[in-house]
Protein backbone atom coordinates (compact mmCIF):
# COMPACT_ATOMS: atom_id res chain seq x y z
CA UNK A 1 0.00 0.00 0.00
CA UNK A 2 1.63 3.48 -1.14
CA UNK A 3 2.34 5.65 1.92
CA UNK A 4 0.13 8.18 2.71
CA UNK A 5 1.33 12.13 2.41
CA UNK A 6 0.03 15.27 3.25
CA UNK A 7 0.26 17.80 0.34
CA UNK A 8 0.50 21.64 0.99
CA UNK A 9 -2.86 21.50 -1.75
CA UNK A 10 -5.19 19.51 0.89
CA UNK A 11 -3.60 22.42 3.46
CA UNK A 12 -4.34 24.80 1.38
CA UNK A 13 -7.99 23.55 0.73
CA UNK A 14 -8.71 22.73 4.13
CA UNK A 15 -7.58 26.62 5.27
CA UNK A 16 -10.14 27.57 2.40
CA UNK A 17 -13.07 25.43 3.27
CA UNK A 18 -12.75 27.24 7.26
CA UNK A 19 -12.63 30.47 6.05
CA UNK A 20 -15.60 30.17 3.74
CA UNK A 21 -14.15 30.21 -0.05
CA UNK A 22 -16.05 27.45 -1.82
CA UNK A 23 -15.16 28.44 -5.08
CA UNK A 24 -11.36 28.01 -3.40
CA UNK A 25 -11.92 24.93 -1.53
CA UNK A 26 -13.25 23.42 -5.01
CA UNK A 27 -10.22 25.00 -7.44
CA UNK A 28 -7.53 22.85 -5.01
CA UNK A 29 -9.07 19.97 -4.70
CA UNK A 30 -9.48 19.61 -8.33
CA UNK A 31 -5.84 20.29 -8.61
CA UNK A 32 -4.70 17.98 -5.92
CA UNK A 33 -7.15 14.95 -7.07
CA UNK A 34 -5.55 16.05 -10.46
CA UNK A 35 -1.74 15.81 -9.39
CA UNK A 36 -1.86 12.84 -6.61
CA UNK A 37 -5.26 10.70 -7.40
CA UNK A 38 -6.58 11.12 -4.37
CA UNK A 39 -6.23 12.67 -0.95
CA UNK A 40 -6.03 10.63 1.90
CA UNK A 41 -4.44 12.50 4.30
CA UNK A 42 -6.97 15.01 4.15
CA UNK A 43 -8.99 13.10 6.98
CA UNK A 44 -6.83 12.96 9.32
CA UNK A 45 -5.45 17.20 8.60
CA UNK A 46 -9.47 17.74 9.69
CA UNK A 47 -9.81 15.62 12.55
CA UNK A 48 -7.02 16.98 14.58
CA UNK A 49 -7.61 20.00 13.13
CA UNK A 50 -11.20 19.44 14.20
CA UNK A 51 -9.94 18.20 17.73
CA UNK A 52 -7.91 20.84 18.15
CA UNK A 53 -10.64 23.38 17.52
CA UNK A 54 -13.22 21.67 19.84
CA UNK A 55 -10.54 21.53 22.75
CA UNK A 56 -9.88 25.49 22.14
CA UNK A 57 -13.64 26.08 22.08
CA UNK A 58 -14.15 25.01 25.26
CA UNK A 59 -11.45 25.81 27.06
CA UNK A 60 -12.20 29.35 26.15
CA UNK A 61 -15.65 29.70 27.02
CA UNK A 62 -14.35 28.23 30.06
CA UNK A 63 -16.83 25.45 30.16
CA UNK A 64 -16.37 21.69 32.03
CA UNK A 65 -18.24 19.32 29.26
CA UNK A 66 -20.35 16.96 30.00
CA UNK A 67 -22.59 15.13 27.45
CA UNK A 68 -25.73 17.41 28.16
CA UNK A 69 -23.15 20.66 27.60
CA UNK A 70 -22.69 18.68 24.39
CA UNK A 71 -26.22 18.25 23.01
CA UNK A 72 -27.03 21.74 23.60
CA UNK A 73 -23.88 22.73 21.95
CA UNK A 74 -24.88 20.76 19.35
CA UNK A 75 -28.29 22.14 19.08
CA UNK A 76 -27.63 25.22 19.02
CA UNK A 77 -24.98 25.26 15.99
CA UNK A 78 -27.64 23.31 14.06
CA UNK A 79 -30.29 26.28 15.19
CA UNK A 80 -28.09 28.57 13.80
CA UNK A 81 -25.75 27.57 11.22
CA UNK A 82 -28.02 24.67 9.61
CA UNK A 83 -31.43 25.85 10.01
CA UNK A 84 -31.96 25.35 6.51
CA UNK A 85 -30.87 22.31 6.39
CA UNK A 86 -31.10 20.41 10.12
CA UNK A 87 -30.24 17.16 8.66
CA UNK A 88 -26.69 18.36 7.89
CA UNK A 89 -24.69 16.76 9.91
CA UNK A 90 -25.70 13.93 11.48
CA UNK A 91 -26.20 15.02 15.34
CA UNK A 92 -24.93 11.51 17.30
CA UNK A 93 -22.34 11.46 15.61
CA UNK A 94 -21.36 14.88 15.97
CA UNK A 95 -22.15 14.45 19.92
CA UNK A 96 -20.01 11.65 20.33
CA UNK A 97 -17.09 13.34 18.11
CA UNK A 98 -17.35 16.46 20.19
CA UNK A 99 -17.29 14.57 23.20
CA UNK A 100 -14.12 12.12 22.19
CA UNK A 101 -12.20 15.33 21.07
CA UNK A 102 -12.83 16.56 24.68
CA UNK A 103 -11.41 13.04 25.97
CA UNK A 104 -14.89 11.40 25.97
CA UNK A 105 -15.27 7.84 24.96
CA UNK A 106 -14.25 6.57 21.85
CA UNK A 107 -17.25 7.17 19.10
CA UNK A 108 -19.67 4.84 17.57
CA UNK A 109 -18.23 3.30 14.14
CA UNK A 110 -20.12 5.18 12.02
CA UNK A 111 -20.54 6.31 8.31
CA UNK A 112 -17.04 7.54 7.53
CA UNK A 113 -18.77 10.37 4.90
CA UNK A 114 -21.22 11.59 7.99
CA UNK A 115 -18.20 11.91 10.16
CA UNK A 116 -16.18 13.73 7.90
CA UNK A 117 -18.94 16.26 7.04
CA UNK A 118 -19.17 17.04 10.71
CA UNK A 119 -15.79 18.01 11.15
CA UNK A 120 -15.78 19.93 8.51
CA UNK A 121 -19.06 21.54 9.39
CA UNK A 122 -17.98 21.82 13.05
CA UNK A 123 -14.63 23.39 12.01
CA UNK A 124 -15.81 25.76 10.05
CA UNK A 125 -18.50 26.75 12.78
CA UNK A 126 -15.64 26.85 15.81
CA UNK A 127 -13.26 28.73 13.63
CA UNK A 128 -15.91 31.51 13.38
CA UNK A 129 -17.66 31.08 16.83
CA UNK A 130 -14.08 31.52 18.22
CA UNK A 131 -13.66 34.62 15.44
CA UNK A 132 -10.17 33.64 14.76
CA UNK A 133 -8.04 35.83 12.55
CA UNK A 134 -5.90 34.84 9.66
CA UNK A 135 -2.61 34.01 12.06
CA UNK A 136 -4.90 32.01 14.21
CA UNK A 137 -6.04 30.03 11.79
CA UNK A 138 -2.62 29.56 9.95
CA UNK A 139 -1.51 28.59 13.75
CA UNK A 140 -4.18 25.81 14.14
CA UNK A 141 -3.68 24.35 10.59
CA UNK A 142 0.09 24.47 11.18
CA UNK A 143 0.26 22.53 14.24
CA UNK A 144 -2.69 19.72 12.98
CA UNK A 145 -0.27 19.68 9.82
CA UNK A 146 2.55 19.07 11.88
CA UNK A 147 0.95 16.45 13.56
CA UNK A 148 -0.11 14.54 10.91
CA UNK A 149 3.26 14.55 9.04
CA UNK A 150 4.82 13.09 12.48
CA UNK A 151 2.65 10.47 12.39
CA UNK A 152 2.76 9.74 8.62
CA UNK A 153 6.64 9.79 8.99
CA UNK A 154 6.66 7.95 12.14
CA UNK A 155 8.02 4.15 12.65
CA UNK A 156 4.58 2.92 11.58
CA UNK A 157 4.26 3.90 8.31
CA UNK A 158 1.07 5.24 8.02
CA UNK A 159 0.14 5.07 11.60
CA UNK A 160 -2.49 7.27 12.74
CA UNK A 161 -2.78 8.84 15.35
CA UNK A 162 -4.00 7.00 18.79
CA UNK A 163 -7.42 9.48 19.11
CA UNK A 164 -8.18 9.42 15.29
CA UNK A 165 -11.09 7.00 14.01
CA UNK A 166 -11.66 6.66 10.66
CA UNK A 167 -15.59 6.05 9.45
CA UNK A 168 -17.17 2.68 8.79
CA UNK A 169 -17.97 2.44 5.92
CA UNK A 170 -47.70 -1.95 16.79
CA UNK A 171 -48.88 0.92 17.28
CA UNK A 172 -51.73 2.69 14.95
CA UNK A 173 -50.41 5.41 12.42
CA UNK A 174 -52.28 8.00 13.47
CA UNK A 175 -52.32 11.39 11.75
CA UNK A 176 -48.97 13.47 12.42
CA UNK A 177 -50.41 16.61 10.88
CA UNK A 178 -52.90 18.65 13.16
CA UNK A 179 -54.16 19.91 9.94
CA UNK A 180 -55.87 16.23 9.46
CA UNK A 181 -57.94 15.86 12.44
CA UNK A 182 -60.66 17.71 14.22
CA UNK A 183 -59.91 21.17 16.67
CA UNK B 1 -63.86 1.70 21.45
CA UNK B 2 -63.37 5.16 23.20
CA UNK B 3 -60.53 6.48 25.20
CA UNK B 4 -61.30 4.78 29.20
CA UNK B 5 -61.17 7.59 32.30
CA UNK B 6 -58.16 4.70 33.27
CA UNK B 7 -56.35 6.00 30.29
CA UNK B 8 -56.56 9.27 31.16
CA UNK B 9 -55.63 9.39 34.73
CA UNK B 10 -52.42 7.63 33.39
CA UNK B 11 -51.70 9.87 30.99
CA UNK B 12 -52.60 12.57 33.68
CA UNK B 13 -50.31 11.19 35.85
CA UNK B 14 -47.54 11.34 33.25
CA UNK B 15 -48.05 14.62 32.27
CA UNK B 16 -47.77 15.85 36.05
CA UNK B 17 -44.71 13.81 36.73
CA UNK B 18 -45.88 11.02 38.70
CA UNK B 19 -43.92 8.87 36.80
CA UNK B 20 -44.48 6.06 39.12
CA UNK B 21 -48.25 6.70 39.24
CA UNK B 22 -47.99 6.42 35.31
CA UNK B 23 -46.80 3.36 35.36
CA UNK B 24 -48.75 1.43 37.93
CA UNK B 25 -51.58 2.99 35.42
CA UNK B 26 -50.10 1.85 32.39
CA UNK B 27 -49.64 -1.79 33.98
CA UNK B 28 -53.20 -2.26 35.57
CA UNK B 29 -54.72 -0.65 32.22
CA UNK B 30 -55.20 -3.97 29.93
CA UNK B 31 -55.70 -3.01 26.44
CA UNK B 32 -53.46 0.24 25.53
CA UNK B 33 -55.36 1.59 22.04
CA UNK B 34 -57.28 3.87 23.47
CA UNK B 35 -54.25 4.98 25.08
CA UNK B 36 -52.02 4.64 22.11
CA UNK B 37 -54.38 7.35 20.46
CA UNK B 38 -54.64 9.83 23.54
CA UNK B 39 -50.89 10.31 23.30
CA UNK B 40 -50.53 11.58 19.63
CA UNK B 41 -54.08 13.53 20.43
CA UNK B 42 -52.70 15.66 23.08
CA UNK B 43 -49.03 15.72 21.35
CA UNK B 44 -50.71 17.35 18.09
CA UNK B 45 -52.45 19.78 20.74
CA UNK B 46 -49.63 20.88 22.97
CA UNK B 47 -47.08 21.19 19.97
CA UNK B 48 -49.51 23.04 18.33
CA UNK B 49 -49.66 25.96 21.23
CA UNK B 50 -46.22 25.00 21.47
CA UNK B 51 -44.48 25.38 18.33
CA UNK B 52 -47.29 27.26 16.27
CA UNK B 53 -47.13 27.52 12.35
CA UNK B 54 -44.67 30.02 10.96
CA UNK B 55 -42.08 28.78 14.10
CA UNK B 56 -38.64 28.77 12.40
CA UNK B 57 -37.12 25.18 12.60
CA UNK B 58 -34.47 26.33 14.84
CA UNK B 59 -36.48 27.12 17.64
CA UNK B 60 -37.46 23.58 17.46
CA UNK B 61 -33.67 22.10 17.29
CA UNK B 62 -32.87 23.98 20.16
CA UNK B 63 -35.66 22.89 22.05
CA UNK B 64 -35.27 19.06 21.41
CA UNK B 65 -31.50 19.52 22.13
CA UNK B 66 -32.08 21.24 25.56
CA UNK B 67 -34.86 18.22 26.49
CA UNK B 68 -32.25 15.33 25.74
CA UNK B 69 -29.72 17.53 27.82
CA UNK B 70 -32.12 18.64 30.67
CA UNK B 71 -34.10 15.20 31.11
CA UNK B 72 -31.82 11.95 29.78
CA UNK B 73 -29.01 10.63 31.62
CA UNK B 74 -28.41 9.20 28.47
CA UNK B 75 -29.42 11.82 25.53
CA UNK B 76 -29.70 8.89 23.24
CA UNK B 77 -32.61 7.73 24.58
CA UNK B 78 -34.60 10.17 21.93
CA UNK B 79 -33.53 10.53 18.38
CA UNK B 80 -32.79 14.21 17.69
CA UNK B 81 -34.30 14.36 14.44
CA UNK B 82 -37.21 12.15 14.70
CA UNK B 83 -38.10 14.48 17.57
CA UNK B 84 -37.98 18.15 15.59
CA UNK B 85 -39.47 15.92 12.77
CA UNK B 86 -42.33 15.10 14.57
CA UNK B 87 -42.68 18.10 16.23
CA UNK B 88 -42.38 20.49 12.87
CA UNK B 89 -44.78 18.29 11.49
CA UNK B 90 -47.57 19.48 13.42
CA UNK B 91 -47.90 22.23 11.14
CA UNK B 92 -45.94 21.82 8.38
CA UNK B 93 -45.37 19.64 5.54
CA UNK B 94 -43.35 16.56 5.97
CA UNK B 95 -45.51 13.10 6.67
CA UNK B 96 -42.95 11.64 8.48
CA UNK B 97 -44.31 8.05 6.76
CA UNK B 98 -40.37 6.89 7.05
CA UNK B 99 -40.53 7.25 10.82
CA UNK B 100 -41.83 3.70 12.60
CA UNK B 101 -44.98 3.95 14.69
CA UNK B 102 -43.36 2.87 17.67
CA UNK B 103 -40.45 5.86 17.19
CA UNK B 104 -43.63 8.49 16.79
CA UNK B 105 -45.29 6.97 19.63
CA UNK B 106 -42.25 6.96 21.80
CA UNK B 107 -41.07 10.00 20.46
CA UNK B 108 -44.45 11.87 21.45
CA UNK B 109 -44.97 10.43 24.56
CA UNK B 110 -41.51 11.55 25.62
CA UNK B 111 -41.79 14.86 24.58
CA UNK B 112 -44.92 15.67 26.49
CA UNK B 113 -43.86 16.03 29.80
CA UNK B 114 -41.07 18.39 28.97
CA UNK B 115 -43.31 20.77 26.94
CA UNK B 116 -46.29 20.86 29.73
CA UNK B 117 -43.55 21.81 32.22
CA UNK B 118 -42.07 24.34 30.30
CA UNK B 119 -45.65 25.62 29.81
CA UNK B 120 -46.42 25.89 33.42
CA UNK B 121 -49.56 24.29 33.03
CA UNK B 122 -52.17 24.26 36.05
CA UNK B 123 -54.09 21.38 37.16
CA UNK B 124 -57.10 23.24 35.42
CA UNK B 125 -54.81 23.56 32.16
CA UNK B 126 -53.93 19.90 32.46
CA UNK B 127 -57.61 18.97 32.96
CA UNK B 128 -58.19 21.39 29.95
CA UNK B 129 -55.69 19.45 27.32
CA UNK B 130 -56.44 15.81 28.02
CA UNK B 131 -60.37 16.93 27.45
CA UNK B 132 -59.31 18.29 24.28
CA UNK B 133 -57.30 15.52 23.32
CA UNK B 134 -59.54 12.86 24.57
CA UNK B 135 -62.11 14.49 22.29
CA UNK B 136 -59.87 13.85 19.13
CA UNK B 137 -58.72 10.75 20.31
CA UNK B 138 -62.21 9.46 19.95
CA UNK B 139 -62.90 10.77 17.00
CA UNK B 140 -59.75 8.36 15.38
CA UNK B 141 -61.04 5.77 17.16
CA UNK B 142 -64.60 6.00 15.83
CA UNK B 143 -63.48 5.64 12.64
CA UNK B 144 -63.65 2.85 10.80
Amino acid sequence: MPKKTLTDLEVQFLRAHVVGDAEAAEQLMSQQLAVHGEADALEMLTWIAFRNAVRMYFAEIGQTWNRGEVVRFVSQVRAVFCSEHPDLIDVLATEEQICYALGGPEPTARDAIAMGVCRMVMLRVLVELMELDSGQITDLLDEARSAVSQHLAGAGHGQEPSDYVAGEGAVANYPMQLRHTTR
Amino acid sequence: MSVTDAQVAALRAYLKGDFEGHRRLLKAMGSREGFTALVPATFLLLTDRRFPEGTPIGLIVEFVGEVRARYFNDPDGLDPLAAERLLAAVNGDDPVSDIGPGVKYHTQLVLLYPIVSEEKLSNQGIENLLAAARKVADEWLEQP
